[in-house]
Formats: C-alpha cells, sequence, structure tokens
C-alpha cells in the first residue's frame, strides 16, 4: 500500500461548536490506483487532500505514507514529502503569477538542492500537457485551462510518486474536461498514483476506483460505473 | 543556467511589481537621502563650532567703541576691517589689574588682490605673547614665523613658498592653513613686526594720519586672573574703558548663542530625521502587511510546492532587504549627485562655522546613513514575517 489512512479525523471550529470536516476517514490506496472521489462543495474532499499532502494536521488518526507514519513527520519533513513524493493540483490552479510557464514549472525543482538541468524534463511536460508553445508567457496571458496544464505539468517536475488533483477540471468546457482527463490517464499509465477530486461524477470517465464523500464521511461507489 | 533561488526568486517577484517596487525604493532613498544630508550638515556645524570656539580661546576681547561688529565680523566672517585702539586706550588697558595675560592683534583691509577673487583680512599677532592664534597656528608652521613671512587662510589661492604682494611689498608664504569655517580662511597673518610694516604701507596709501604705527594695535586678546568671576570682572572693566573708547566683547556671549542657536538647528535636525526614520519603519510594515493579505494565495502555493514557512518567511525578508537595498543606494546616488558637485558653493553660502568632514569621515556618514535606511526594508517586514506562518497553514483553497 502507498497510502493508509486510518480513522482520520479533522476538526474546524465554527463560532463556538466543533464540527469534523473529516470524520473517521479510511482509505488504503495502492500503487496505480486511480481514484476519483467525488462530493457535494463542503463535504471535506479539500480537507481531506490536505491532510493527506501535509498541509492540515489531522485532529485524530493516522496517515502512513509509503510505511512511514506522516502523523508524527515535522513541518520540514513535510515540505520535503511534499516537494518530492507528491504532486499537488491545488484547486483553483495555483499558479505563481510572478513566473512564467517555464520557472512555474521548474520551481518545485529548485526549492531543495539536486543535481542536474530539470529545464529538458520541464519542456517535455509542456510538450505532454500541450501547451510548449506557452513556455515563455507569463500566467496573466493564459486560459483558465492553460493554467490547469502548467499546473499538472509542475506536480510532475520531482517525479512523484503519488499525484492529488483538487478539482483539475473544475469550470472547463468538455472537450477540455475530457483532454485533460486524458492526460491523467496516460500519467497513471506511467505508474503514477493519483487520487483526483470532483465534484461533477460526470466527469468518473476512467480510473479504477471511486470514492463518495458526504459530509466529512468516504465510501466507496455502490458500483463502480464510468461515465462514457 | 538561471537557478531559481531564493534570491531570483525575491527579484522575480519584485520585478513583476514594479510600480509597488518602485515606490518602497523610492521612500527608502528619499529616507537615505535626507539621513545622509542630515548627518553630513550637522557634522559639519558640529566641527565648525567646535573649531571657532577652540579659536577664539580668550576670555575677553577689547575693541575700539563701536567696532564689537567689526571685530566679530573679523573673526567669524572674515569681513575685512581696520580699526585702530587709540593710544590713550592703549595705556588704560596696560594699567587694568586681573588680566592674566595679554597680546594685541592687528587688522589690515586689503580690498583687492591678484590672488583673490575677495577681500582678503590681514591679521598680525605678537608671536611673545599670542595665546589665540598661535596654539592652533602652531600645528600648521614650523615654528615662529620671520619678517616678511606670512600663513594664508585656506581659501587664499597660494602655497608655501609662493610669494604675495600687498600695498607695495611682497611677502613670503610658509604655509597655508586648513579650513577653520570662519573669518580665518580668507585672512592672512603675520607677525606683529611684519604687521607694522603693512601698516605703513596701508596709512601712506589711504592717506590717513600717520599715527603711532610702532605700538598700534585692533584688538587686545585677554585672559583674566583665575578666581575673578568673569561676569562681574567684565562689567567692571567694561565702565572703567567705556570712557577711553574702549568696548569688551565676551567671546563666550556670541560663541554661546551660536552655538545655542546651532544646538537648537542640530536637534531639529536629529528630531527630523528620527521621526521620519520611525515613520518610515511604520508606514513600510502597515505597507507590508496589506500586501501580506494580498498575497496570502501566493504564500500557499510556495507551501503547497514544498517550500517551508521558514523558507517562504527568507522570500519576503530577502525581498524587503532587496527593495531597501535598491533605495538606499538610490539615495546615495541621489546625495552624490545633487549635494557633493555644490560642497564648495554650499560652503561659501554657509555664514555658519561650517567645515565639511574629511572623505573619510564622509564615506563614514555616508555609509551609515545608507545602512540606517536600508535597515529600513527588513525591520518593517519583520512583523509579516512573523505571520507568514499563520497565513500560509490556512488550509482551504479559496481558489484565486
Ligand atoms: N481552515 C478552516 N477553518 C474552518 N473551517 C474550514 C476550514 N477549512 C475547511 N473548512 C470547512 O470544512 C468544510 C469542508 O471544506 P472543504 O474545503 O474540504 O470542502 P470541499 O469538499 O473541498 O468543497 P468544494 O467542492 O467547494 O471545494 C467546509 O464546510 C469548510 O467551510
Ligand atoms: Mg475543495
Amino acid at each position: 500500500m502507498l497510502l493508509e489512512i486510518r480513522k482520520l479525523r479533522k476538526e474546524y471550529r465554527r463560532g463556538d461548536a466543533g464540527f469534523l470536516a473529516v470524520n473517521d476517514v479510511d482509505i488504503s490506496v495502492g500503487e496505480n490506483d486511480f481514484i476519483f472521489i467525488t462530493g457535494r462543495s463542503g463535504s471535506g474532499k479539500s480537507t481531506l487532500l490536505n491532510l493527506i499532502a501535509g498541509l492540515a494536521r489531522p485532529s485524530s488518526g493516522k496517515i502512513v505514507f509509503d510505511g512511514r507514519d506522516i502523523g508524527g513527520a515535522n513541518e520540514k519533513e513535510l515540505a520535503f514529502l511534499r516537494n518530492s513524493q507528491i504532486g499537488y493540483i491545488p484547486q483553483g490552479h495555483g499558479i505563481l503569477f510572478n513566473f512564467t510557464v517555464l520557472d512555474n514549472v521548474l520551481l518545485p525543482f529548485y526549492f531543495y538542492s539536486r543535481e542536474g538541468d530539470p529545464k529538458k524534463r520541464a519542456l517535455s511536460l509542456l510538450e505532454q500537457t500541450g501547451i510548449p508553445h506557452l513556455v515563455g508567457s507569463y500566467p496573466d496571458q493564459l486560459s483558465g485551462g492553460e493554467l490547469r496544464r502548467v499546473s499538472i505539468a509542475r506536480s510532475l517536475i520531482n517525479s512523484p510518486c503519488l499525484l492529488i488533483a483538487d478539482e483539475p477540471t473544475g469550470d472547463l468546457d468538455p472537450q477540455t474536461t475530457n483532454d485533460i482527463l486524458r492526460m491523467f490517464e496516460r500519467i497513471s499509465a506511467e505508474g503514477v498514483t493519483i487520487i483526483l477530486v470532483t465534484h461533477e461524477v460526470d466527469t468518473v470517465s476512467c480510473g479504477n476506483r471511486h470514492l463518495i464523500m458526504e459530509e466529512g464521511f468516504i465510501r466507496e461507489a455502490d458500483c463502480f460505473q464510468r461515465y462514457p | 543556467m538561471r537557478r531559481l533561488n531564493a534570491f531570483n526568486i525575491s527579484l522575480q517577484n519584485l520585478r513583476r511589481r514594479p510600480f509597488r517596487s518602485f515606490c518602497i525604493a523610492s521612500f527608502v532613498a528619499l529616507l537615505s537621502f535626507v539621513l545622509i544630508t542630515g548627518s553630513l550638515l550637522t557634522f559639519s556645524l558640529r566641527k565648525g563650532m567646535s573649531s571657532m570656539s577652540d579659536r577664539l580661546g580668550a576670555d575677553l576681547i577689547l575693541a575700539p567703541i563701536g567696532y564689537q561688529h567689526s571685530a566679530e565680523g573679523v573673526l567669524l566672517r572674515g569681513e575685512p576691517s581696520a580699526f585702530y585702539l587709540d593710544m590713550e586706550a592703549l595705556d588704560k588697558i596696560s594699567g587694568v589689574k586681573g588680566f592674566s595675560r595679554t597680546s594685541p592683534q592687528l587688522f589690515i583691509a586689503t580690498m583687492d588682490s591678484s590672488h583673490c577673487s575677495f577681500p582678503v583680512q590681514l591679521i598680525g599677532y605678537e608671536p611673545n605673547t599670542d595665546f589665540v592664534i598661535a596654539p592652533w597656528l602652531l600645528g600648521e608652521v614650523p615654528g615662529i614665523l620671520a619678517f616678511g613671512e606670512v600663513i594664508v587662510g585656506s581659501q587664499i589661492d597660494a602655497t608655501a613658498g609662493d610669494k604675495l604682494m600687498f600695498f607695495s611689498s611682497e611677502y613670503r608664504v610658509v604655509a597655508r592653513l586648513e579650513k577653520t569655517g570662519m573669518g580665518f580662511d580668507t585672512s592672512v597673518f603675520f607677525n606683529m613686526e611684519t604687521a607694522r610694516a603693512a601698516l605703513k604701507e596701508y596709512f601712506y596709501y589711504t592717506g590717513e594720519d600717520v599715527r603711532d604705527v610702532e605700538r598700534a594695535a585692533s584688538i587686545i586678546t585677554a585672559d583674566i586672573d583665575e578666581g575673578l568671576d568673569p561676569v562681574a570682572f567684565t562689567r567692571e572693566i567694561h565702565d572703567a574703558l567705556r570712557l577711553s573708547g574702549v568696548d569688551v566683547i565676551r567671546p563666550q556671549d556670541f560663541i554661546g548663542e551660536l552655538s545655542r542657536n546651532l544646538n537648537l538647528l542640530m536637534s531639529v535636525i536629529f528630531t527630523l530625521t528620527a521621526i521620519l526614520w520611525l515613520l518610515a519603519v511604520g508606514v513600510l510594515t502597515v505597507l507590508f502587511t496589506v500586501i501580506l493579505n494580498e498575497r496570502k494565495g501566493e504564500f500557499r502555493i510556495y507551501r503547497v510546492l514544498g517550500a517551508t514557512v521558514g523558507w517562504i518567511a527568507r522570500f519576503v525578508l530577502l525581498e524587503a532587504a532587496l527593495v531597501s537595498l535598491f533605495g538606499a543606494l538610490a539615495g546615495v546616488f541621489a546625495f552624490c549627485l545633487l549635494i557633493l558637485p555644490f560642497r564648495a558653493l554650499i560652503d561659501l553660502g554657509m555664514i555658519l562655522p561650517y567645515i565639511q568632514p574629511r572623505a573619510g569621515t564622509a564615506a563614514l556618514l555616508i555609509a551609515a546613513g545608507f545602512f540606517m535606511s536600508f535597515l529600513v526594508g527588513p525591520l518593517a517586514s519583520l512583523y509579516s514575517v512573523l505571520r507568514i506562518g499563520p497565513v500560509s497553514a490556512a488550509s482551504v483553497w479559496d481558489g484565486e
């Protein structure tokens, strides 16, 4: 198992009362899994992903990544984990507008000292995501779909084993949504584990598992069904 | 290959916000300009002041009645004057009890000279009794002046070995003084013997009555016996000498007043620059905090990509330091461009004793002003740097 989540809870405060944005979540994610998580807005999907990526601390429960309980990891270790083993495509797109498309893709490489020139890989990732012509552009000149592609290319720069995508097709037209999902299929085929969150059930057109999130709880979909 | 290290990341963030960066840098530049100009001005005034009180080291100055301002003019501003104490007055003065030492000085005004574009004041002093001019002259000159030798003030265009012509005689320059910031800069000094010879020629030229040149004096500098109350004693001899046409001046009075005014001016300059500095830190702190809120999303992205909170704090600190650095440098540059070329003019325009520091001291003051203004950026960003942790750790993605 690449990722094991046990009895995971995240409590937030709203006014005086606390409520569980993530409630007793148990998931086992195997290598090569391509998991869709769907659920209504506010059901706790982003919160769950943030917990997995170490961006938020669980209130209780356990997250074991690659055999290691990351509940005990400190900020530095989590940051390094995020940088080197987890590709995170945040909700929205998470692009830095002060940097060119190429620099956005390169940035995670330079956060830690690494050997080699990442430029070749960055260019080939931009090629794969279909925007090689935008290398030198600044993000404010790009469309929403193009920004998503930059974000996907960037998440792969350090060859992560787990790719987390939060609404990567949100507010995109069906054709572009389809293009992007095909891209995830290819990435999955190359051996990267993918957890993809969406609130549009009809985008679940690939992958091998479908989880449904409701008010913090998660369950496997009754029958896994791909929409054509 | 350009590496995206902290420096390049910060620089890029500044470059992509040119207007914001420019405004902050200009603000720091203004501060650095004011700090440097203010500190140099204060330093020069202070140095001028202390040099002046050093060099007017007499308890009392006795001058002909009505010439008090001329005497001050000669000593402070180098305004040429010629006036002389009456013989009767000199007799009276030598009869006064309570002086521990006295020494005459002789002033001769030349209105034109081929060596300077301004009138020159000739000052004769008595090497055997003098205690005012010699103490600081001697530092400059190898021994006592011989007949026909002169020492020139810093603004007179002659160096040791040159010959100067006054009236119909030639004088040999043995030294040129450093800038004093007072009238002595446009003065020429010789001993009393030389001075009396020059005075004869002066009287010949002006057609004035030839008086007893051998005893002539313009002022008498005097120290009073220890134990005497200077104020009471001054009043006493003031009354005693009045009828003989002698005025008693206490240099302390006009130095004191000048120095009080200068001190006031300097504390105003100091207070204003201190306020400006604090204001700059305050304004930039507020500005950086506002910017921080606007940049929340950006910081979260860094964190998603694997930067630690410490890293992001470093970017922000570095950005502030860089923009501050550019500003402070621009301030130094502006100072060099706007003030330095006109230092000679400022010198002349100053009616106050004003001595510009040597290059080394000036460089030190400039460096200090530069550093203090540079410090403003990093200091002002401290508050927002401390807040980056909580801000970037908020886990909800508001989208962008
Ligand atoms: N930092 C926080 N503090 C307080 N409440 C929070 C915080 N983060 C999330 N929540 C709450 O937790 C719940 C789940 O939020 P989350 O962002 O995980 O929803 P989501 O499923 O991703 O929704 P969407 O589809 O709209 O993105 C929401 O009710 C949200 O208001
Ligand atoms: Mg969400």
